[in-house]
């Protein structure tokens, strides 16, 4: 293979100062007695004070790479050839027990779950001080000490006080700080975070993305970081290595990455994302079309040439070695004629539709409590709003601010506390109140494709059932129905004696959205369709829901937590946070001034991927109040940067039309609030 | 508010099913636990089935020239007080007892399924009083429940068959009740719900078929404790009515003269015993295929 050739011509020269430095690796699963080749001919370096992110999809082996540079992998899993040298060392070489006094002092991780990696039964100090303990034999007290040292340098408020609780009973992001803490506790060399935002906030992300910079730079650590997310890499990263199917396709420089993305595969994952801001048309997302190879049956090709857009008859039959393009990148391409070529944009015709006036939905007053042990929890605190026919409306929030509660409580499933709501005019209740007549005009699209269809059931069976329930085709026409409509969600008919567990992530959400059209409903509702799905097929989707909006001139209530993919997708947006509604606008507006502070802060936590664009940046302090206690003012009172003064906190703030259809509720006045810095310039 | 917390973990589960139960069969998935209970079961079935043609003498007939024998080579297992056959009393007795085990297996794990699923598909107020009632009848020691369900309806057949159900059915109520809650709050539960299924549709079309794995190892341990239940009524007289001959009723009625012949005691109680072993390694190695979490090994390497 020429490839391993250029590699380690390219790793010689910098070896020595590497902190790390990974060469031809292989590593290979078995599972029943089939061998997985996961990753494949990997090399890369990494410097000491350089962070270097390890991009890729789900199943791109990323994790499997970084659990092999600990040596730490699962029993079916082996390292099958080449070389992990870390400062000079071999680590292939080493014996389980050597490695064990590396791992922790020299080279340590941070995990993707906080909750599940701290143990429950321990107080968080204790923790950190127990590697401290095993590393360096320090007693209890000192120990202890250097532990409370420890959080403070993560900023956790009250060190000596957080020292003592234990896991539940802080935050995840302060989880996430412990878990940094107790991987900086031994100021390792190296540092391997396995996507530590993927399950957090945008806010708590960018403050625990600004912690990992400052510790990086204070304790000058190499860092592996590894991440789905182009965003975070983007602003995080120092050099950026793309991985597709086991094998890295292309790496350099994230600056470089980011402006002239090289390797068709790297294009075509940034196409896929939508726009954080910009003032130009929407263009239509570019979906990277087809699937990951089957890595149990590699043939001598190109790894990326059956979904690549530029493939050749060249990439079918030869295997591309690396391509120095420069810059220090280099590609695993036959061709550097992509970088500057233009993608074919397609104009969305979306925001043409013109919308009706009558209202579909409308809500007043909503209010959802949760009775518990201390008190009502406020989970929807008096939410008013409507949604027109043909709209789209976006509910934006972060995790526990009542968006899906809303959803829940719009399609039944949940009892409202209070306030009404209407359809078409007509109030409606809980799903058990409702005329059979009612519930086929409101369907539902849900979160988790894995929970999402059931395992017992065939597609057809899963689609076919609300065809039958409703009588909505004859009983013979049932099956060409069911076909149409995987049609439509671009699936066909073989998958019509599948089980869910026979399809993927992105074709069991197509399901559930066919299963939602199929009784012809007037409202769907998706809440957070696409947030676990990654990039590549989230675009799929988000154009797919587009196209049949504009056929069916269905009404969408879409919720999730990334403004950039509601921004692309909605006509309206509404921002809630703790139950409450801070801003609804059209997309155009809200993303400029005049913001409410939340929005602003939404928006500055946005890791936003497009490069030439300024994004200012705001860190919230303060803690989120309980949403178990009265709040007579506003809720965003204790984290607001532009906190007016008493009156925040006491009173609770009117909503003020901006312009027609744009509402903020803010004590700060309008032309105050216009004034604002744009985040993004 | 955070309603949507879904635990993975029982993705296994609930992608495993009767068809994969299938499947597995012919894979290498099948223990030695699994063949050696499945041999024994089989053999007790063929056995309880073909009683009347295999056995060496009629079960009721009595030897008047050959009371309390040892095992000779006429009678394999000796003789009784009456001089019958225990051989010949022993495979007939399978017939009741395995007959009134099953069906009474089948009966509470019914009884079970029905309860324990409704009770968590509507789960507040419904599942609290359901469950409170549940344990009332899971307070009762097992043998004087059925006494007294037996000593209400009288001893026959059908009662026994309906004292064991009854006593069965709140344990199986339990263990489906409880698989059920980790299927109720999920989404294509949901989806049913907004699509405006009625609950009875819900709990039996949507719900049931991801419950079959709990509760096919549920009723093979069930049936277990069956046998072992009906022996014990049997025992104390509660069983079938004699002469037709019953494990436990044997086992009573000989006990007085073990000291001269053990075997008319020990060949039934013998039997109990290997119905039981046999049913349980039958239930641990369904268990082992049905409700495995995802095994990594290596051993599938070469």
């Amino acid at each position: 293979m020429t490839g391993k050739n250029s590699a380690s011509a390219n790793s010689d020269t910098s070896t020595e100062s590497a902190v790390l430095s990974v060469r031809n690796v292989d590593i290979t699963y078995y599972s029943r007695g089939v061998k997985f080749p996961a990753i494949r001919n990997a090399s890369f370096d990494i410097q000491s004070g350089e962070a270097f992110g390890l991009v890729g999809e789900s199943g791109s082996g990323k994790s499997t790479l970084a659990y092999a540079v600990m040596k730490y992998l699962s029993s079916n899993g082996e390292i099958a050839g080449g070389e992990i040298i870390f400062r000079g060392t071999n680590l292939m070489t080493l014996s389980s027990k050597e490695l064990l006094s590396l791992r922790g002092l020299k080279i340590s991780m941070v995990p993707q779950d906080p909750l599940t990696s701290l143990n429950p039964s321990h107080r968080v100090g204790d923790q950190i001080s127990e590697i401290l303990k095993i590393h360096y034999k320090l007693n209890n007290k000192e120990a202890h000490k250097q532990a409370v040292a420890m959080l403070a340098q993560v900023h956790l408020p009250t060190p000596q006080l957080t020292a003592l609780k234990y896991p539940h009973q802080i935050s995840g992001g302060q989880q996430q700080r412990v878990l940094i803490a107790m991987a900086f506790c031994t100021t390792p060399e190296l540092l391997i975070m396995d996507e530590p935002t993927t399950g957090l906030d945008v806010t708590t992300q960018a403050h625990i993305l600004d912690l990992v910079n400052e510790m990086k730079t204070r304790h000058n650590t190499a860092i592996l970081y590894i991440t789905h997310n182009l965003g975070v890499v983007k602003n995080l990263c120092d050099r950026v290595a793309i991985i597709y199917a086991g094998e890295i396709v292309e790496e350099g420089g994230a600056g470089s990455i980011f402006r002239e993305p090289a390797h068709p595969y790297t294009r075509a994952l940034l196409n896929c994302i939508p726009k954080t801001y910009s003032r130009e048309p929407e263009t239509r997302l570019n979906a990277i079309e087809g699937f990951l190879p089957n890595l149990a049956e590699l043939k001598p090709s190109c790894i990326f040439s059956t979904r690549c857009e530029f493939a050749q008859d060249k990439c079918h039959q030869q295997k591309p070695s690396f391509l120095e393009i420069g810059d220090n990148r280099r590609i695993k391409c036959f061709f550097d004629t992509f970088r500057n070529r233009d993608q074919p944009v397609s104009i969305d015709e979306k925001h043409a539709v013109t919308l009706n006036d009558e209202f579909l939905i409308k809500i007043n007053n909503l209010i959802k409590l949760y009775p518990t042990k201390r008190g009502n929890l406020r989970a929807i605190d008096d939410i008013s709003f409507e949604c027109r026919k043909g709209e789209i409306l976006g509910i934006v929030g972060e995790s526990g601010c009542g968006k899906t509660t809303i959803a829940r409580c719009i399609v039944g499933l949940e009892k409202k506390s209070g306030g009404s709501i209407l359809f078409s005019n007509q109030t409606i209740g809980t799903i058990r109140n409702r005329s059979k007549d009612m519930c086929q005009k409101i369907q539902m699209v849900f979160q988790n494709p894995e929970a999402t269809l059931n395992p017992q059931k065939t597609i057809e069976e899963i689609i076919t059932r609300p065809l039958a329930l409703y009588n909505i085709v004859s009983k013979s026409q049932r099956r060409k129905r069911v076909i149409e409509l995987l049609e439509s969600v671009d699936l066909n008919e073989l998958y019509l004696t599948r089980y869910p567990h026979e399809i993927s992530g992105g074709e069991k959400q197509r399901v559930g959205i066919a299963r939602a059209f199929a009784t012809k409903p007037e409202l769907i509702i998706l809440d957070e369709p696409i947030s676990s799905l990654d990039v590549s097929v989230q675009a799929g989707i988000l154009n797919l829901l587009l196209d049949l909006q504009e056929k069916h001139n269905i009404t969408y209530i879409f919720i999730g937590h990334d403004l950039s993919v509601i921004r692309h997708l909605c006509n309206s947006i509404m921002v809630v946070y703790m139950g409450r509604i801070c801003e609804v606008g059209p997309p155009e507006e809200l993303f400029d001034p005049p913001y409410h502070p939340y929005t602003e802060a939404l928006l500055a936590a946005v890791p936003a991927v497009e490069p030439g664009i300024n994004q200012r940046k705001i860190l919230l302090t303060g803690e989120m109040p309980n949403a178990i206690d009265f709040m007579p003012g506003c809720p965003f009172y204790s984290r607001c940067p532009r906190k007016v003064g008493k009156i925040c906190e006491q009173v609770k703030p009117k909503e003020i039309e901006i312009k027609p259809g744009h509402r903020i509720a803010c004590h700060i006045p309008p032309e105050e609030l216009s004034a604002f810095e744009p985040i993004f310039s | 508010m955070c309603l949507k917390g879904v635990p993975m973990s029982n993705n296994s589960l609930m992608q495993l099913g009767l068809k994969k139960l299938i499947t597995d069969f012919f894979k290498n998935k099948i223990t030695t636990n699994l063949i050696i209970g499945i041999g024994i079961l089989a053999a007790f079935v063929l056995i309880g089935i073909f009683a009347p043609h295999i056995t060496p003498y009629d079960a009721d007939e009595m030897h008047y020239e050959h009371l309390k024998e040892m095992p000779s080579a006429s009678f394999l297992l000796g003789t009784d007080r009456y001089g019958r056959d225990v051989l010949s009393r022993v495979i007939v007795g399978t017939r009741a007892t395995l007959l009134v085990a099953s069906i009474s297996t089948l009966l509470a794990l019914f009884l079970g399924i029905t309860f324990g699923a409704t009770s968590a598909f509507f789960g507040g107020q419904v599942d609290n009083i359901m469950m409170r009632i549940n344990d009332i009848f899971m307070s009762f020691p097992t043998l004087i429940f059925a006494i007294l369900v037996i000593g209400v309806l009288g001893p026959s057949m059908i009662n026994g068959v309906i004292a064991i159900g009854i006593i069965y059915a709140p344990r199986v109520t339990r263990v489906v009740r409880a698989q059920a809650l980790n299927i109720v709050h999920l989404e294509y539960i949901d989806a049913a719900k907004v699509r405006g299924e009625s609950s009875f549709y819900i709990i039996f079309r949507e719900m049931l078929p991801n419950l079959w794995p709990t509760i096919i190892v549920e009723g093979s341990i069930r049936l277990g404790y069956a046998i072992l239940l009906t022996a014990s009524l049997g025992y104390i007289g509660l069983g079938p009515p004699p002469p037709m001959p019953d494990w436990g009723l044997m086992a009573y009625s000989e006990r007085g003269y073990m000291f001269e012949t053990p075997w008319p005691v020990f060949a039934p109680c013998i039997a109990i015993v290997i119905a039981v072993i046999g049913v349980n390694l039958f239930g641990e190695g369904l268990k082992d295929i049905l409700l495995a979490k995802g095994s990594r090994s290596k051993e599938a390497k070469a």
